[in-house]
């Protein structure tokens, strides 16, 4: 074995069991607990983000096409799903409550085929049927059979009543909690009989990686672009919650560069010894590092591991349940990915390196010749 | 010679003033041989050996191990790896390693591989079977000291160095210790040189030294 290693592990566990007592300890559980809230915020964090894309996936598709011509579309040849649509804005009005929405038309087929909404019921959808959002139907008292008027937000307006702009039956409900979707979007079909002049653009849902090319990024829009606000606080939220969680591993790094600054000055006999057997002073310096990095990365590495067990029994069993209500699902979502994780096992290896080396500059200072002239 | 010492001289600040410990010391040692070396506390034995052991440098003289000239190297780590063996008052082993450990810490500084059948040889020869996987802390005091010993030359130095070995045993154990250092001699070829304060010891040098007034006389 490794003199170095070998010695490093020894003075980290011998038969006294934790030179370094509390110091050691403390730093343990430091590095420790760091590294594992880390790894379980920024799993809640993710995951959430990840019920986020998936729910608003099943509203808008993964991409969107501001292009018109469907052609195009369908003549490439790409592994994925695609529904032209005509979004427009309209008034609804139910006695007197009125309420805006976006009323999305695409065709009858692609209503069951593209877009994943949770409906009461599958009933099939016409030309003149609507679907609304649970929280729209709640909000108007609207309820499947109902029909309702719907009204061109230039309203139209003779001597004597508003004209509504067409008058269509509630066909179906769906929820999708997702950025308030079901109070304001709804879905209307069109065939090839009643299609529009032109597409507000085409939803995309798939594998677009031979549109990227074709496409400019204001052409081609993510549905992280479309909703880049939201998108972009929770991106935001993560990165504080890495950097305030990652302060515990700093703190904990300290109390690291002091273990490694107790254990230097208790085992200066011991350096002494190894320099007289030959070995150089910068070995002796990497045996205190090595111990450094031994406890933290042992520290880390549990946490990590610990934390990833939790996530995975979360993410089987559900031990941590939510109100679906306020937080679209049941059970607490959890996602970790292998990238954040070397992220932080990386940060921690730096910040790690950083607090260790500061006892070895005090080391410098040490002469073991001195120490083994006394000791001779 | 193994060891060749051409009028080294050494000296420190004393409050101000310069105390002269070694004044121009000369001598030589044959591949093999034992040599003891006594004097009073404060006559500069242990600097003499901190000298040849590269642990200090003298102030002028030339210090030959295998005909290399110490005042020609600039980094001693594989000079007292390889060429030489310490043997302190006190065992100073390190007492987190098991004595096989402690024993092989010269051969894994080195990045050598421990010669196993030498160690099993030492292991016999120093009676210390049974302690192979023990710690430090369980061993008496002659034991400590004998794994200090094969600590020492499980490298197969070209030079002991030894001060006071028997400072902190009593009779019965440095009279063990002193038959190992003859039969270590004459088995292996060994050499040694040794401060003493216990004549005992000193008088199994094959050269005998006495250190006074900074000057090394032949005895």
């Amino acid at each position: 074995m490794n003199i170095i290693f070998l010695i490093a592990k020894r003075f980290l566990i011998s038969r006294n069991l934790f030179q370094g007592g509390m110091i050691n300890l403390v730093s343990f559980l430091g590095l420790f607990i760091g590294a594992a809230s880390i790894v379980l915020s920024i799993a809640v964090l993710n995951g959430f983000q990840n019920v986020l894309g998936d729910e608003t996936k099943k509203l808008y598709g993964d991409y969107i096409l501001l292009d018109t011509n469907e052609d195009f579309v369908r003549n490439s040849d790409n592994d994925f799903k695609y529904s032209p649509f005509f979004e427009e804005e309209f008034f609804v009005l139910k006695e007197n409550k009125q309420s805006l929405i976006k009323l999305k038309t695409v065709f009858t087929d692609q209503i069951n085929t593209f877009y994943d909404l949770d409906r009461l019921n599958n009933n099939s959808v016409g030309n003149n049927d609507i679907i609304i959002g649970r929280s729209l139907a709640e909000k108007m008292n609207i309820s499947i059979g109902d029909s309702i008027s719907i009204y061109d937000t230039n309203l139209s307006v003779n001597n004597v009543t508003i004209i509504p702009h067409k008058k269509l039956f509630v066909k179906d409900i769906y929820s999708n909690k997702i950025l308030r979707s079901d109070e304001f979007l709804a879905f209307n079909s069109f065939d090839s009989n009643n299609l529009a002049n032109d597409f507000t653009g085409i939803e995309i849902l798939g594998n677009i990686e031979g549109l990227l090319g074709k496409y400019s990024k204001d052409k081609l829009i993510s549905w992280k672009d479309r909703n880049k606000q939201l998108f972009e606080a929770t991106e935001i939220e993560k990165k504080i919650a890495f950097f305030t969680l990652f302060l515990i591993i700093i703190v904990a790094s300290f109390n690291l560069s002091s273990s490694i600054l107790q254990i230097s000055t208790k085992k200066t006999r011991e350096m002494a010894i190894l320099n007289a057997f030959g070995m150089t002073e910068r070995k002796i310096s990497m045996v205190f590092l090595t111990y450094g990095y031994l406890l933290s990365l042992t520290a880390i590495i549990g946490g990590v591991f610990l934390s990833l067990l939790l996530i995975l029994l979360q993410n089987q069993f559900g031990f941590i349940m939510l109100n679906p209500e306020f937080y679209i699902v049941e059970k607490l979502p959890m996602k970790i990915g292998f990238k954040e994780i070397s992220l932080l096992i990386s940060f921690s290896i730096i910040i790690v390196g950083i607090f260790a080396s500061l006892p070895l500059m005090i080391m410098k200072k040490i002469n073991p010749i001195i120490l083994i002239n006394k000791n001779i | 010679m193994i060891l060749s010492v051409k009028n080294i001289k050494k000296s420190y600040d004393d409050v101000g003033t310069k105390l002269e410990v070694l004044k121009g010391i000369s001598f030589e040692v044959k591949k093999g041989s034992i040599l003891t070396i006594k004097g009073p506390s404060g006559s500069g034995k242990s600097t003499l050996l901190s000298l040849l052991g590269t642990l200090d440098n003298p102030d002028s003289g030339d210090i030959f191990i295998n005909d290399i000239n110490l005042n020609d190297c600039n980094d001693f780590s594989d000079i007292r790896n390889n060429h030489l063996g310490f043997i302190f008052q006190f065992h100073n082993l390190i007492p987190e390693l098991n004595v096989i450990e402690n024993i092989s810490v010269p051969a894994l500084i080195s990045g050598k591989k421990v010669d196993q059948d030498f160690l099993d040889t030492l292991f016999e020869y120093f009676g210390l079977l049974n302690k192979k996987d023990s710690f430090p802390l369980d061993l008496s005091g002659g034991e400590k000291q004998r794994v200090s010993v094969m600590r020492a030359v499980i490298n197969k130095p070209s030079i002991i160095i030894a001060d006071e070995p028997t400072g902190n045993l009593d009779s019965n154990n440095a009279t063990k210790l002193i038959d190992l250092f003859k039969k270590l001699n004459k088995d292996f070829g060994l050499t040694f040189v040794i401060a003493t304060h216990d004549n005992k010891v000193f008088d199994i040098g094959h050269q005998k030294m006495e250190l006074s007034d900074g000057k090394l006389l032949n005895l």
